[in-house]
Parts: C-alpha cells; structure tokens; sequence
C-alpha cells in the first residue's frame, strides 16, 4: 500500500504539487493500479534476462567532428527569462 | 468521387494527370477543415497560408514539367507531437502552450522533402498519454462517424481527420496503440512500423523504447506509400535501424496462398464486445478463401502486458518530462518566490491531471527500493512477452487480432477511471513491448454504424508481410470505401 | 590514546579533450560566450536524442588502458534523475552499473615508498552547465549551457590510500597519465580535472571502516592534500570528544582553510537510476581494444625507468624530467643532438635552470629548442663560454627569442682560454699585491680565492676558470 505520506515524498521528488483532493484521488488510483502490478509476481523471471531495448544491436558511433548550430537564438527568444545571452533562473543557493 | 473522399494515391494520380491542382486540393482540404472541423475538433493550428505558398511552389513545378515524388502536392497533417521548425507545436499541453520548435522532425522532413503539403498540426491525448483524446489541454476531437463518440487516442485528431477527409493522410505515434487504436475507431488504416524503423528524432518523447512513428491513411496503399517516405536509418537517432527500406508498395499482393495467418487465442476473450470478434473471425474465413492456412498460436503472457506497460512506459515517462522545467522554454509559473517553487509551479500548472498520474507513477516505480520489483522485473516479463511472439513467428507470418476490445465509447465514458481506460489498449501494448509492426485496417461496421478494425501483427521488420495480407483482405472486401457521414 | 589510520579514496572526474561533446556535435572550446556552443540536443529541447562520440569512447577506452583496468565489451548508459538549472534534460546520462572499465590500479610513489592503489571503475558521463550568480540583479542566477554534454570520465579509486600525501601523489600519478594520453588538459584550476575524496578514520588494527565524508571543492593538489588533513583532525576530535561522525557532502573553503558541511543545502537525493532507453548498449569489440593497446604511448613511470636506464640518470632526475611529456621529449632530443655531453650534464641544466625558467616564461621549451640547448651546452664543453654564460644566454633566448649567435656577439661573451693571456693577467695581479702574495707564501691557503677573483674580475669575468686555476697555482706557488 502507497500511503499519502509516500504519494507526497514522490510528488516532491518529481516537482509536483498535489492539492489535498488530488493527493487523495492520485493515493487511491496509484494503489489501484499498483494492484494490478501485484499480478507480475506470478511469474519466476530469476534466470530472465531484461528487455531495456526492443531492438539489441549494438549503439552507432558518431565521428568527432564539430557541426555549427545556432538554435540558441531562436530558443532565447521563446525562454520566458532570458539575459545577455544566459537564461535566468532565481537564485540559487 | 468527390475530392475530399480520394486516397492519397488517387489525389497523386489526378494531380499527375492535371485534372486538379495541388492549389485546389489544398483550398478544398482547408474549407472543409473551415467548415467540418468546429464540429470535429481534430486541428489544434492550421497552417493555411504556408500550406497555400507550398501547393503554388508545387503546382508551378507541375507545370514546369518536373518530375515530382509521388506525394508531391497532396495536403497532408502531423500529429503535434511532432517538431515543426517555426509552427507552433504544444503536444496538447499547457506546458508548451506558446512553443515554437527551432527545428524539424526527421520524419516530417522526409514528408516536406516529398513535398506534401502540411495543412496543419492536430489535437491529441496530452504528451500521448490517453486512449480517447481527452486528455488534450485544449480541445476535445469527436469521432467524425458518431461525434458523441472519441476518436480513439492518443492520434485522435489524426484518426478524426483522416476520417473525415479533412487531410489525404497524417502522421501520429504509436506508444501502446496510439495509432492503431483511433484507426480502428474511425475507421482507417494505422501502422506502428518495427521499433527503430522510423526516426524518432524531433518527435516529444513519451516512453523512448516503445514510442514509434507511424502512417494513418485511408487505405492500405497510401500506407505503404508514406512508410516509404519515413523510413530509415537516421544518424542523429542511435535507435533507429541501418536495414535497408524496401519498396513496401511492391507488398501489395492480391492472393494468399501459402500465407500462414496465426489467431492467437489470448485474443479472443469474453471481455471483447461480440460484434468486434465476430468481425475479426469473419475475416479470418475471407482468409481462407484467399488461400491463407489458419494456425491457433498462443501468446500465453498477454495478460501480463498491460501491468508490465504501466511500469515502464510511465518510468521512462517521468524521466522524459523532466525538461518541462520552465527555465529554457515553455510555461513559466509567475512571480515564483525562489528556483524551488519555479520548478513546482510551473510544472503543476502545465501538466494536466493523467500527466501528472504517470509521472508520479513513473517517479515512483523508478525510486529508491522499488527500482527491482517493478522496474526491473516489468524488463523481464518484457522479455517474457517478446519470447512468445518469437515462438509464434516460427510457425506462422502475420497474427490477426481484433485491434480494440470495444467500439468508438462515448466521450466522457472512462475519463474517472484510469483502469478502464488503460485496458482499451489490451490487443496493441503487447505489439510495442515486443517492438514489433502492427497495423490496424477496418474489418467490419456495428449495428451501431460504428467501424471495427482488427490488427495484423508480424515479426521484426517483417512490415512487408502486413502489408502483402492487408492489401489481399482490403482488396477482397469493401470496408476501406466506406466514408464517415459528414 | 587511541590511534587512527586514516582510509581515503577517491573520484576524479577528468574532461576528456574531444572536439565535440559527448552526445552532440557541438564544440568543446573553452571561453565562448554564453549559450554559444549550444544546440537542441545540450539545450534539452523536446524531441532530441543522443548520438554518441566515438572519440569519447576511444579515450575512455585509453584511460582504463593506462590504468591496467579491464575493458568491458558491454557497458550501458543510464539516466541519473534530478532538477537543477544547469542539467537542461532533468537528468544526467552517465553509465551506473555497467560502466567501460573496471578493476584496474595504479602504482604510486610518496616519500620514498611505492604503493598500488585499486581502481574500482571508469565510467563516461556528460557534464553540466555552469551557473554564474555574480552579476545582474542579486535575486538571479545566470545559466551556460556551453559546458552541458561535455565528456568526462569518472575515475573511482578503491579506499587504498592512507594519508593526504599518498592521495595527491595518486592524483598526480593519475594526472600525469591522462594528460600523457592527450585525452586531458589536466587543469583543475581551470576545472579539467576535478576530484572528490571519501575520507574517514578508524582505530589502528580494525577492519571496518568507519563513516566517511566526501570532500568537494578541492581545486589543486595542495587544496586537497589540507582539505584531507584538516578532515582527518575534525573527525579524529569528533571521535576522541564521545561524538560521532555523520556521512555527509563537505566542501572545502580554501581561504578560511576549512571543511564546511553542504546537508543543509542537500535535499534526500533519489537519483532514480535506469538504463537510457535512447542509447542501445554500447559494444566495444576486442579488435578495437587491441588497436588501441598498439597505439598506447609510453607513460610517465615507463619513460622515467628508460631514462634512468638508458642514459645513467639518477631516478630523480628521471621522474621530474618525465612528469611533462613535452619536456621528457625536449631533453631526450636535447641529449641526442648534444652529442659527445653526458646525458647527466644536460638533465643538470634541465634540473638546475632550464625548468625554473618555464615558470616564468610559460614559451621556455619553445623558444629553448633542443637543438639550442646542445648548442649552448657544447660551447661549455669546448671552453667558449662558462656554464654562467650559457645559462644567461638561455635566459636571454627564453625572454627574447633572440638567436644565440647574437646574443654571443651583443655580450661580448668569449671565454679567455688563451693562456698567454691570462699568464699576462695574472703576473699583474701579484705585482700589484705584494703582501697578499707574501701571506700566501708563508701560509695562508685561503688567499688563493682572492687572487682568482682578482685575475677574473681583471678578465672581466670571461676567463676560463679552469685554466686560471691551473696558472694562479703554478705561478702562486712560485
């Protein structure tokens, strides 16, 4: 069982705020769903391997060599908060 | 025929002949989006004065004698979870309400090198999370053969939109049956291509191993006609496949003899609505008669595939929409008292509720002291799953399924329930867990005037094998005809 | 009184000198304005995906090489999951449990003593931006992306050292070899080479480790060497006081010369580590690890032993000339085209001057050729100049760049071996010193330096001193 507690810890850890309702309906779908989740403990995977890609071949190599790109531009334009060509961000600590 | 109701093929034939102009295909796609769409809801922009500039440019080159790729000219639009250098693109979320891509998918690039013509960017479930198109931040999409019904989702607005002739063709993506599900409900043809077929390159992430780029057309053809021009190796996706891209068209076989159809049993279940299996087993003797064999397989970890989907699609989610932070682009929470609090609220004010759910599902299956039990073994009843279709595979070349366990549900039907929702995607997960093509073609129409689609499944980059049995059922039945009463 | 032993280990993060970063073709350069080397994929737009640098991988490859580590044909990325404004995907692609390299050591040398310190493992990584917080309002902080995917490589040691001295000697070890290999710069001031050290204490003769800290901020040799000490003596105090140490991040304030513990500004971290469904495994074919073995140069410690052997140095000199592969390579050729001059004579230049002189002037070894050296030094040896000139000259072509004929010229510097000459020189000086000469004669040995102070002063300092050695004596002595 996910406790309030627990769904609290995760949306901190995630950045996110949850108001009291949504704390109380995201606990009770979380242990709903996480129910379901119970079902994979039927079966013994101990000597399965893990699938982390569809496709196993091994990852493309890219060469060393320097591409110019000057999306910044377009990007600092769309940034809600941008200076002298950095993004700001209030202080951090 | 009128206009609006032609395949791509059919548009390209006309064009070729000079008998229409890409000019007046396009202003005939834009008024009928003008007039149907407030009713459908399928466009969240329509890119009218550039789709207007790309028909003349294309038209002019007609009349210049040049020889034009075989969509040249044809209108045709993107989900909006894909880039569009400098057309606003939002993934239906508030989050990114206001932003403009500095750079273009590969995928839709292939499209514009073609030269169609983009017509707009359409509505979906928000970040694709969602199975009816109801979780877009702005608009609802409505199923264009019953508009109290959904369009399917999370491609909703393209599944509407093709339907309802609004556009000759669209891309939409497919996670855990985002493409195949909509075509089914409106009626269409979707193709989730083989994991790393299609670039994923400026494509909005939402599960990395499972999320694919596919075509949704009218026909059979016009998909193997798009596939063509999406597919292939791209060097800026470590993903994607370096096979060789054939001409899928060449597929389009009218008989079946000797193709091996294998019915897996853990797909016709009680739960399934009758009509839906009746169609699909109805299709299975049009096989028959085709001259296909009919092999019973068994896929005996299907019923894990949805458990297994909701740890690892809703991980890898979490750690993908890390980014929407407010810093760099995007929604932006005012006056925020100091970084923490940046972060907090602009997040929670631009994600919507099923966002929200998947992320703090995802945050919570990946972190300390759980990673094992559901991370890591949802990995391995993933391989599980894999396993049983490469068994099946030995034995047959394509599966049939029905694509969807119920027809088009009523908007509104499922949204308080996550559950119900999730499990409309029961036949299709299994297809994305294992990386392999799926496609959805109609097979069939309820009392109810609603479509039934069902699903042809087939081993790694065996998309040559759907497209050779979809083509010879297609050709042999009348169901690709049939056009939305709009 | 209870005595500890102090236990140390450490991760070091080295920048690895590509072109490009680790996962976009964007420029590595240092010192471009802000955001400048930046594209979609470091900005973290939506959409992007991750190609990886072959470069990267060679010389992650050459490192565990170097460090005898074993190569893993397998190793995967992950994801390490966490906000912060200079990390643009919310996550940092790093590789956690199958890293490239594991199990390998390093042979290190500290007051005399040799010592193999472990090698736990070298994983790749990218690295984040950087934020400036000293200008604009006081309320914001100012983000740079230009850092963000450059690749590193984290070295982690096994807790095998024992003390702050046995710790910089593994970083300069460790240092010396990755810039040998050309991958890094090596400059921590700069931030290129950057370490970590888990430092803690237990009663001499115990096997469990006590609780350790980790040290951040260390940004030179010394600074780490203090940051350690000042550790060892907190926690030892801690101990000897009843209390007890607390895990925790500290970092080191250079100006007050202390730790200070960074838990308040420290959230409960829960990276959420998983495999990075965007990049596949990462295979490294054996035929690959070989062709890279053959290309391996010859490092500090190799070089340091064939100098000594070859050319009857003293292992000291041999190290100091060794630690620099640019300056090994200078006094190698040096010793080459200075035929005929001991090999020793040439490092003594080298170990005496020539090495003080770089830290002045930072183009030394490249004004300085090697073929300049043996030049000079041959002068010497022919008697043409003293050793006093050829290092004034040296100094001189250092500062100037001036040939050293001119130089030669300009100063008027020929040595006076003429014998005649000097005979001449010297009669005059004990003419002009009767009593001193006189002191001399009945005794006083101690005299001889006036008289060849005199004779050279007379020369103006140009006289072979061998040779007035030789005739002060003869003449001196009557």
């Amino acid at each position: 069982m996910i406790t309030r507690e627990t769904v609290e810890k995760i949306a901190k850890l995630a950045r996110l705020q949850l108001s009291e309702s949504d704390l109380e309906k995201y606990t009770g779908q979380l242990n709903n769903i996480l129910a379901d989740v119970e079902k994979l403990k039927e079966l013994n995977t101990d000597a399965i391997e893990a699938t982390t890609h569809a496709v196993e071949v091994a990852n493309p190599l890219r060469e060393d060599e320097v591409k110019t790109n000057t999306v910044i531009d377009a990007v600092l334009e769309i940034s809600p908060d941008h200076e002298a060509h950095f993004f700001r961000v209030p202080k951090v600590l | 025929m009128e206009l609006h109701h032609l395949t791509l093929s059919q548009a390209a034939e006309k064009l070729r002949k000079k008998e229409v102009s890409s000019v007046e295909l396009t202003q005939n796609s834009l008024k009928r989006i003008e007039s149907l769409d407030p009713k459908v809801g399928a466009y969240l922009t329509v890119t009218a004065d550039s789709a207007l500039t790309q028909a003349k440019a294309i038209d002019a080159k007609i009349a210049s004698g040049e020889k034009l790729p075989e969509l040249s000219g044809l209108p045709f639009s993107l989900k909006d979870i894909f880039l569009t250098k400098g057309i606003k693109t939002t993934c239906a979320s508030k989050i990114l309400h206001n932003f403009i891509p500095p750079y273009t998918a590969t995928s839709a690039q292939k499209l514009f090198d073609q030269g169609i013509v983009l017509t707009g960017k359409l509505n979906m479930d928000e970040f694709a999370m969602g199975s009816s198109t109801e979780t877009s931040a702005f608009q609802q999409t409505k199923n264009p053969w019953d508009l109290s019904r959904t369009p399917g989702g999370s491609s909703g607005g393209s599944s509407a939109a093709v339907a309802a002739g609004l556009c000759y063709g669209a891309l939409g993506t497919d996670t855990g049956g985002s493409i195949r599900q909509p075509a089914a409900l409106t009626g269409i043809v979707g193709l989730k291509p083989t994991y790393g077929r299609v670039s994923r390159f400026g494509v909005i992430a939402f599960a990395s191993s499972l999320d694919q780029v596919g075509p949704m057309t009218k026909d059979v053809r016009d998909c193997a006609l798009v596939l063509n021009a999406i597919a292939g190796y791209d060097d800026r996706d470590s993903t994607s496949f370096k096979t060789a891209v054939p001409d899928y068209t060449q597929s389009l076989k009218k008989d079946c003899k000797g193709l091996k159809i294998g019915v897996p049993k853990e797909y016709f279940i009680p739960g399934t609505d009758p009509e839906i299996d009746a169609a699909v087993r109805k299709a299975l003797e049009t096989y028959k008669e085709l001259g296909a064999e009919i092999h019973e397989v068994s896929l005996p970890h299907t019923e894990y595939a949805v458990p297994t989907y909701y740890i690892l699609a809703p991980a890898e989610a979490s750690s993908n929409l890390a980014r929407y932070d407010g810093i760099r682009y995007g929604h932006r929470a005012e006056g925020a008292k100091d970084l923490l609090d940046l972060y907090v609220r602009s997040r929670s004010e631009g994600f919507g509720a099923e966002v929200k759910r998947r992320i703090m599902l995802g945050t919570y299956v990946l972190s300390a002291g759980y990673y094992d039990a559901y991370y890591l073994k949802a990995q391995k009843v993933r391989t599980l799953i894999r396993r049983d279709f490469e068994e099946a595979f030995k034995k047959v070349d394509v599966l049939v399924t029905p694509t969807s366990p119920s027809h088009a549900f009523k908007l509104g039907e499922k949204t308080d329930d996550p559950i119900q929702m999730y499990l409309s995607d029961i036949f299709t997960i299994n297809v994305n867990l294992a990386g392999l093509p799926g496609m959805s073609l109609p097979c069939g129409m309820s009392a109810g005037k609603l479509p039934i689609g069902m699903q042809l499944i087939a081993g790694s980059f065996q998309e040559e094998k759907i497209f050779h049995a979809a083509y010879a059922y297609e050709q042999a039945t009348q169901w690709h005809q049939m056009r939305a009463p709009l | 009184m209870t005595t500890f032993e102090t236990v140390i280990g450490l991760e070091v993060h080295a920048q690895l000198k590509t072109k490009t970063k680790i996962f976009c073709s964007c420029s590595t350069e240092f010192g471009k304005p802000p955001n400048t080397n930046t594209c979609e994929v470091c900005l973290g737009l939506p959409g992007v995906l991750p190609v990886l640098n072959r470069k990267a991988v060679e010389f992650a490859i050459k490192a565990g090489l170097a460090t005898h580590c074993s190569i893993q044909r397998k190793s995967v990325f992950a994801r390490k999951n966490y906000f912060y404004p200079d990390l643009p995907k919310g996550y940092q692609i790093s590789q956690y449990e199958l890293p490239i390299c594991l199990k390998g050591y390093l042979d290190i040398e500290f007051d005399g003593q040799k010592k193999r310190v472990g090698l736990t493992r070298i994983h790749m990584e990218e690295d984040a931006g950087k934020l400036n917080h000293d200008f604009g309002s006081s309320d914001v902080s100012h983000v740079d992306l230009n850092r963000a995917c450059t690749p590193l490589i984290e070295i982690v040691s096994e807790p095998d050292m024992r003390g702050p001295k046995e710790a910089s000697a593994y970083l300069r070890r460790l240092r010396d070899i990755l810039v040998y290999l050309d991958i890094c710069d090596g400059n921590m001031e700069e931030g290129s080479f950057r370490c970590d050290a888990n430092v803690s204490i237990r009663p001499v003769g115990q096997e469990k480790f006590g609780t350790r800290c980790e040290l951040k901020n260390m940004n030179s040799f010394r600074n780490v060497e203090r940051a350690i000490e000042y550790e060892v003596k907190r926690q030892e105090a801690l101990i000897l006081d009843g209390g007890k140490v607390v895990q925790e991040t500290r970092t080191w304030n250079a100006d007050k010369g202390i730790s200070e513990s960074m838990r308040s500004k420290e959230e409960a971290n829960d990276y959420r580590y998983f495999p990075d469904p965007d990049l596949l495994p990462l295979i490294v074919e054996d035929a690959w690890v070989e062709e890279l073995r053959k290309q391996q140069p010859e490092l500090p410690v190799e070089k340091s032993e064939r100098f000594a052997k070859d050319y009857g140095i003293p292992p000291y000199d041999a190290e100091v000339l060794t630690a620099d592969k640019a300056v090994a390579q200078h006094w190698e050729e040096a010793v080459k085209a200075a035929q005929g001059t001991e090999p020793k004579k040439v490092s003594n230049l080298y170990m005496t001057h020539l090495l003080k002189l770089q830290k002045d002037i930072p183009e030394t070894f490249e004004r300085i050729t090697s073929s300049i050296v043996a030049e000079v030094l041959k002068m010497t040896e022919d008697g043409q100049i003293s050793l006093g000139m050829a290092k004034e000259i040296l100094d001189e072509v250092a500062a100037s760049g001036k040939a050293v004929k001119l130089i030669v010229e300009e100063k008027g510097m020929v040595q006076v071996s003429d014998t005649g000459a000097i005979e001449k020189v010297v009669d005059q000086v004990l003419a002009d010193n009767p009593k001193n000469l006189a002191d001399f004669r009945g005794g006083k040995d101690k005299l001889f330096g006036f008289f060849v102070g005199q004779t050279m002063k007379a020369l103006g300092g140009k006289a072979n001193p061998k040779v007035v050695n030789d005739i002060l004596m003869k003449k001196l002595k009557g």
